[in-house]
């Protein structure tokens, strides 16, 4: 929905922020503010899943930081397809049931007690962060991935409102007809800018952006410097660590703080706090920023939300690229992830029922700051936007936003 | 309203010797393409096999990403190399395996969460920053 110009959170607004994360599932990491908040829709603790014996497992709210989701769980295309359908080979018209984690977990180390923890989620006091900002700010219901596969497809969605057919990690060229939102946006004169973390961790866009336009890219310092003086780029997206390394200017260790598994959950969680924070705390910066924090994919972790069809996106997938026996039109979406949406124009504990993915990311900023552009995927056409949640009349006060600390 | 305290990582947290996941092996393949394609000289010659592991895949990345950033500084010639792998997989953290020398140095300094509600405190940053941290291991 194109945002209403004449509210003041939209006028005042001047910059949007994306902080894309990687692999966990909306079930996992918000499930339990159900408990808190009945309106968001998360675990009530009686989804299950069957496991090899053929027993029930329950949802169970025993999710650690770290160590237990290794190995990796599978998210590529085929083991998605039986994670949501039950057959890793099948697809559609099988019915979304999403009851085929336990054994899509179970296919990797054949470890039946193992295979349950796909289905433990975290206390909200345990992840501090993402639990505020979702029950602070507005929160997405129904925010899925793009694709029912991996990473670098997903995130493709979020710079190009399309993978150009891709459904895996494989390396592709984006195709000519669409361009990126960062080539968009800079034909238009406005400022953007890819932030990732450092040289050592860099970015999953290599062979087209990094190759291509190596000026979009900055390092999170770079960010924390934009923001401190008052030169954050009109778009930026920001990328995190996706390793533990030495930093290559030899400051220190950086340890990886995407949260994908089995990195340590609680170095995401500072590095959402310090994106937060670096805006929050510049009062010319925080009113005129809109911040979004979503993953990328749910990494093959539980979510009890079938994922619903979509705008077919003019591509298909062959059966030897989505390794099952359908081909794949892109006519349905991923699993559902976490998205929030913060700006102080935005009401407190918000929650939002409408279908998003990430092309509606490149369909936002398109629609705020170009307006009509027609050369653009159809799923990111007819993607949601979500500015309009800047609904409030005045800005929140200080003391009603949240702010963090780190031990 | 209360300000709200984030729990820092554990000590152990950090292993660079760890096993690279699909998806940084997925970012090694897309380098490596660009490496070939392009016929980039890197300071360090990395055999393929040697990463491995988090702290060489880093190394590599760090590399490819300065001379698509700034390729004159591929210029120079090659020297060999480095990266070893771990012994095994591992739970503590690793000594670093490649010698910095050959890194150029980058923009990048430890620049994290110094915000008005956030600032880590210099002598306990392994704590309080949440991604870069001074070196209390060689």
């Amino acid at each position: 929905m194109t945002p209403d110009r004449s509210k003041p959170g939209i006028k005042k607004l001047k910059h949007v922020v994306v902080l894309m994360m990687e692999n966990r599932s909306f079930d996992h990491m918000l499930g339990g503010l159900k408990a808190q908040n009945s309106a968001i829709d998360g675990l009530t603790g009686n989804e299950s899943n069957p496991d090899t014996t053929g027993a029930q497992v329950p949802v169970l709210p025993l999710a650690e930081y770290q160590s237990q989701l290794d190995p990796d769980p599978n998210h590529h295309f085929a083991a998605v397809n039986l994670q949501i359908f039950g057959d890793p080979a099948k697809g559609p018209p099988l019915p979304p049931s999403m009851q085929g984690f336990v054994r899509s977990y179970y296919n990797q180390q054949q470890n039946v007690g193992h295979s349950h923890k796909i289905l433990y989620y975290f206390t909200p006091d345990k992840l501090p962060v993402l639990s505020t900002l979702a029950t602070e700010f507005a929160v997405f219901n129904r925010w899925f991935s793009s694709i029912p596969g991996p990473t670098i497809c997903n995130r493709a969605f979020a710079h190009y409102g399309t993978s150009f057919g891709q459904v895996s990690m494989d390396l592709f060229y984006v195709g000519k007809q669409y361009k990126s939102i960062y080539e968009r946006l800079l034909a238009a004169n406005n400022t953007v800018k890819l932030f990732y973390y450092d040289q050592a961790s860099s970015t999953m866009e290599v062979v087209n952006l990094l190759q291509n336009e190596p000026s979009l890219f900055g390092t999170f310092p770079d960010f924390l410097r934009a923001c401190d003086q008052n030169a954050l780029p009109d778009y930026c997206f920001i990328e995190p660590n996706y390793t533990d390394h030495d930093a290559p200017d030899g400051s220190g260790e950086a340890i990886a703080c995407d949260q994908h598994p089995d990195h340590d959950v609680r170095a995401g969680e500072q590095f959402i706090a310090t994106v937060y924070n670096k805006i929050r705390s510049n009062p010319q910066l925080w009113a005129s920023t809109a911040l979004l924090i979503v993953y990328d994919e749910h990494g093959g972790i539980y979510d009890h939300v079938s994922p619903p069809p979509c705008t077919p996106d003019g591509f298909v997938a062959q059966p030897k690229d989505t390794g099952t026996l359908d081909s794949f039109h892109f006519d349905r979406l991923g699993v559902r992830v976490p998205a929030i949406l913060i700006s102080p124009w935005v009401q407190k504990g918000s929650v939002i029922n409408d279908v998003f993915e990430h092309a509606s990311i490149p369909a936002t900023v398109t629609d705020f700051f170009l307006g009509a552009y027609d050369a653009r995927s159809p799923r990111e056409k007819t993607a949601n936007t979500f500015l309009d949640q800047l609904s409030l009349k005045t800005m929140r006060s200080e003391e009603d936003c949240p702010s963090f600390e780190f031990e | 309203m209360a300000i709200i305290r984030v729990p820092a990582p554990s000590p152990q947290a950090f292993r660079k010797n760890r096993p690279i996941s699909d998806l940084v092996k997925s970012q090694i393949r897309h380098f490596q393409h660009l490496e070939h394609k392009l016929q980039l000289n890197l300071p360090t010659k990395f055999s393929p096999h040697d990463l491995t592991t988090e702290a060489a895949a880093a190394q590599y990345i760090a590399e490819m990403t300065t001379a698509l950033r700034d390729p004159a500084a591929v210029r120079q010639a090659p020297v060999p190399i480095v990266a070893a792998p771990p012994k095994k997989p591992d739970s503590t953290p690793a000594r670093r395996s490649a010698p910095k020398s050959h890194h150029k140095q980058t923009r990048q300094s430890r620049g994290t969460a110094k915000t008005t509600s956030a600032v880590p405190k210099k002598s306990h940053a392994k704590k309080h920053a949440p991604a870069k941290h001074p070196r209390k291991r060689s």
